[in-house]
């Protein structure tokens, strides 16, 4: 509203003084398009500061424009409103450089943009001003002119002295600025680049100017076509300035598609980290995500990932929830110049964030499960081969001993009285050896001995022997291979075996079992019925179990055409 | 006969001994695991070994590598070997290059006290023994179609007690027999079977057992 109120009060100044003015300069169309140029620079600052409320280039074109309407109150016939026309008319020119050197954000990033700055500004408030100290307009050209109030005494060779040397340090900072800027666009991501582009190319056309101007000073006269190209230039800068801050509103229905495509879901695992870096224009934009006890940072793939260190030239911009950093887009700082765009990118991005991560943390507690399931099944492991030699050792030896033992009373019974007490020593000695076979047969469930002692291959010819369905044998490794490795295959075997026997209605089944260096194949096939269920518990057993051992399980069992279980597992 | 045992339960060691002792065998040495066993069988070269298969320090089948190398370094003495388990896989080992003087067992086996000391004599004199449990698995097999469908219920009966390494005289005592009717029923199975025709009782034993494990 200030500035509203500063700058109407300025055109109203303006315009009386020139109205009243004895020394008229200008022709109404001059005057109208210098006003124009002034108007414009405030308008499109205001509307730029509205838009962009981070961005400081608003503010320093509403100071250009004022800047520019105050100079041309040089049309007074007060020395005092004459005199600060006359200072202000080249002050614009060090606000410009400072909105092209610092542009889209208005604020100083390094020793060179200040030092070009602060050049600017000494020109434009220190040197130029000075050569007033020395330049008597009235007493020159203009008679009609009120009094230069900076005047100290006239020495128009010291005027044109320091004019000249303007000249020439104008155009060195100009020049430096072009420098700069084409070399920021020539090492700027296509993210940066974008937006290096608007100062560019609003220098190169300024320095330009500068230089035919300096070589043609008869341009300037309004009379000159030329004029008219520099006055609309004039006007075009502070447009291309607007339009330059706003053209991340392009990019925003760009930010509403991301939301769009995140709300349906199919991004695809990692795809994330590509839709981020599409829509902020920087391709090596990374992701990465909190680890929660650590305080560690990692990619998608779970690789630790740094966060870059101020100055590097990248910057890490954190997504919080509930407040809690659980995501950092690191991205090129030439992005964080677009500080909405960020802003917008990463609202639409946290809900897919924490998505992503709860997706990583379900992938990691399945790992841990993966690892808990291999170590319950190796434990179970050892607990059957346990069990099955303490049945040995313990029970089936008192067993046969108890069995050894009555067959020796039997013996010293003898024949005749003791008839009676020898059938039942024998019944006795009968039972003792039903025992056994049952004890036999559980321990042999339980964990085979000959699986340890001999391997898979006795192993399994042992449990084809004993099939209810005749078995052939295909091919039949006789490596020895680890025990997880051999009592996931042996009992996946028996497993599908059984459910032959049970389920299949088959005349006969075939296993084969081929290794070669690092993986073992098993096959069972039958002839029976199919149609068996790959969820069933007797296949989801053997699913787990060759699981843990890092193998996987294929079942194919049309109706009516049998049934073929495949396993490959891992061995070294 | 000079016997030597080894099993690491002592009790049921000297039980063995024992029987074996008041039936007129000399137990010569006992030994509670292969590398004592070995020792003892370089001092006292018995006629026949029985051995537990498991035995320490591994509790596996230590037991029946000790019956191998003695039978490599002993081609005299006989091994029978005694187990918990039946797997045929340990007789064809055991019986693989040379059947004579090797015999398998299952442990339960030593109650029956007469069978147990005949099948030491038998393992003891160069014979063959394998135990009906081995052979009733294997022929008790599921198959398809085979030669096996061919014989009669009596020549089944006759290939049975020949597996487990009876004599024709044995065959001919246990299914009330003569040794000519024997001979001529034997004769008979080879042929159904396809297999050469053999004579001598140990090696028929080998050829058996191959014949009912690989043929499915």
């Amino acid at each position: 509203m200030a500035t509203v109120t500063l700058g109407a009060g300025l055109i109203a100044l303006d315009l009386w003084a020139w109205a009243t003015s004895d020394h008229a300069e200008y022709g109404p169309a001059t005057l109208a398009m210098a006003l124009t140029t002034g108007i414009v620079y405030v308008a499109t600052g205001l509307i730029a500061a509205r838009r962009r409320p981070q961005s400081r280039v608003g503010p320093l074109m509403c100071v250009a424009g004022l800047l520019i309407l105050a100079s041309l109150l040089s049309q007074s016939n007060l020395p005092l409103l004459y005199t600060i026309g006359l200072v202000c008319f080249w002050i614009p020119s060090a606000v410009i450089a400072h909105i092209i050197l610092t542009f889209p954000g208005g604020r100083i990033r390094s020793w060179t943009e200040g030092l070009l700055i602060g050049a600017a500004y000494l020109n434009a408030l220190v040197i130029l001003p000075s050569m007033w100290l020395f330049l008597d307009p009235k007493g020159l050209w203009c008679p009609t002119c009120p009094r230069n109030l900076l005047l100290i005494h006239g020495d128009v060779g010291l005027a044109d002295r320091i004019s000249s040397f303007n000249t020439w340090f104008t155009l060195g900072i100009a020049l430096a600025t072009v420098g700069v800027l084409s070399y920021r666009w020539w090492h700027a991501t296509p993210a940066g680049r974008r937006i290096v582009g608007v100062p560019l190319w609003a220098g190169v056309a300024l320095t330009a100017e500068f230089i035919l101007v300096a070589n043609h000073t008869d341009w300037l006269s309004p009379t000159s076509r030329f004029f008219w190209v520099d006055q609309v230039l004039t006007v075009a800068y502070p447009l291309a300035f607007l339009l330059g801050l706003l053209r991340t509103r392009i990019s925003r229905s760009a930010v509403g598609d991301l939301v769009i495509e995140l709300g349906q879901g199919s991004m695809p695992v990692g795809g994330l980290r590509e839709a981020l870096a599409d829509r902020l224009g920087d391709p090596s934009l990374e992701l990465a995500y909190a680890v929660d006890d650590a305080g560690g940072w990692v990619d998608e793939a779970g690789h630790p990932i740094a966060i870059p260190s101020p100055g590097s030239g990248r910057i890490a911009t954190t997504l919080e929830l509930e407040g809690e950093p659980i995501a950092a887009l690191i991205h090129d700082d030439a992005v964080l110049d677009d500080p909405e765009l960020v802003e917008a990118v990463v609202s639409a991005a946290r809900l897919a964030v924490a998505n992503e991560r709860l997706q990583a943390q379900v992938r990691t507690q399945l790992e841990l499960v993966r690892a808990s399931r291999d170590r319950v099944v190796e434990v179970a492991d050892d607990e059957r081969r346990r069990l099955e030699r303490d049945l040995h050792d313990g029970a089936q030896q008192r067993l046969v001993w108890l069995a050894l033992l009555l067959g020796m009373a039997e013996e010293e019974v003898g024949a005749g009285d003791g008839a009676a007490t020898r059938a039942l020593l024998q019944e006795a000695k009968l039972e003792a050896e039903g025992a056994l076979i049952e004890l036999r047969e559980l321990a042999r469930g339980i964990h085979p001995a000959i699986l340890t002692n001999a391997g898979l291959g006795p192993a399994i010819r042992s449990l084809a022997n004993r099939s209810e369905v005749p078995v052939h044998i295909g091919e039949l490794t006789d490596r020895r291979l680890s025990p997880a490795v051999e009592a996931a295959a042996y009992f996946a075997v028996s497993e599908a075996l059984t459910n032959v026997a049970k389920h299949a209605r088959a005349s006969s089944a075939t296993v084969s079992l081929l290794s070669n260096e690092d993986r073992l194949r098993v096959d069972v096939t039958d002839d029976g019925v199919g149609g068996a269920d790959p969820s069933g518990s007797g296949l989801q057993g053997i699913a787990d179990r060759v699981g843990a051992v890092g193998g996987t399980i294929t079942v194919r069992s049309p109706r009516e055409g049998g049934t073929h279980v495949r396993l490959e597992l891992p061995c070294e | 006969m000079r016997v030597a045992l080894a099993d690491d339960a002592v009790l049921f060691r000297e039980g063995i001994a024992r029987v074996l002792s008041e039936r007129g065998f000399e137990v010569v040495a006992q030994a509670g695991d292969a590398v004592e066993l070995l020792d003892a069988v370089g001092t006292s070269h018995p006629d026949v070994v029985v051995i537990d298969i498991r035995m320490p320090p591994t509790h596996t089948h230590e037991g029946l590598l000790a019956a191998l190398e003695i039978r490599e370094r002993y081609p005299d003495i006989g091994v029978l070997v005694l187990s918990q388990y039946i797997e045929t896989h340990y007789a064809m080992q055991l019986l693989a290059d040379r059947p004579q003087g090797a015999g398998y067992l299952l442990k339960d086996r030593v109650a029956h006290l007469s069978e147990f000391t005949e099948a030491v004599n038998r393992v003891g004199s160069g014979g063959s023994v394998i135990d009906p449990a081995v052979v009733a698995e294997l022929l008790g097999r599921k198959r398809t179609q085979g030669p096996l469908e061919r014989l009669s219920e009596r020549e089944r009966e006759i290939l049975a007690l020949m597996a487990e390494g009876r004599t024709n005289q044995a065959i001919g005592d246990r299914a009330f027999l003569s040794a000519k009717t024997v001979e001529t029923h034997v004769s008979s199975i080879f042929s159904k079977l396809g297999l050469p025709p053999r004579t001598d009782d140990n090696r028929r034993v080998l050829a058996v057992l191959t014949f009912l494990q690989a043929n499915d």
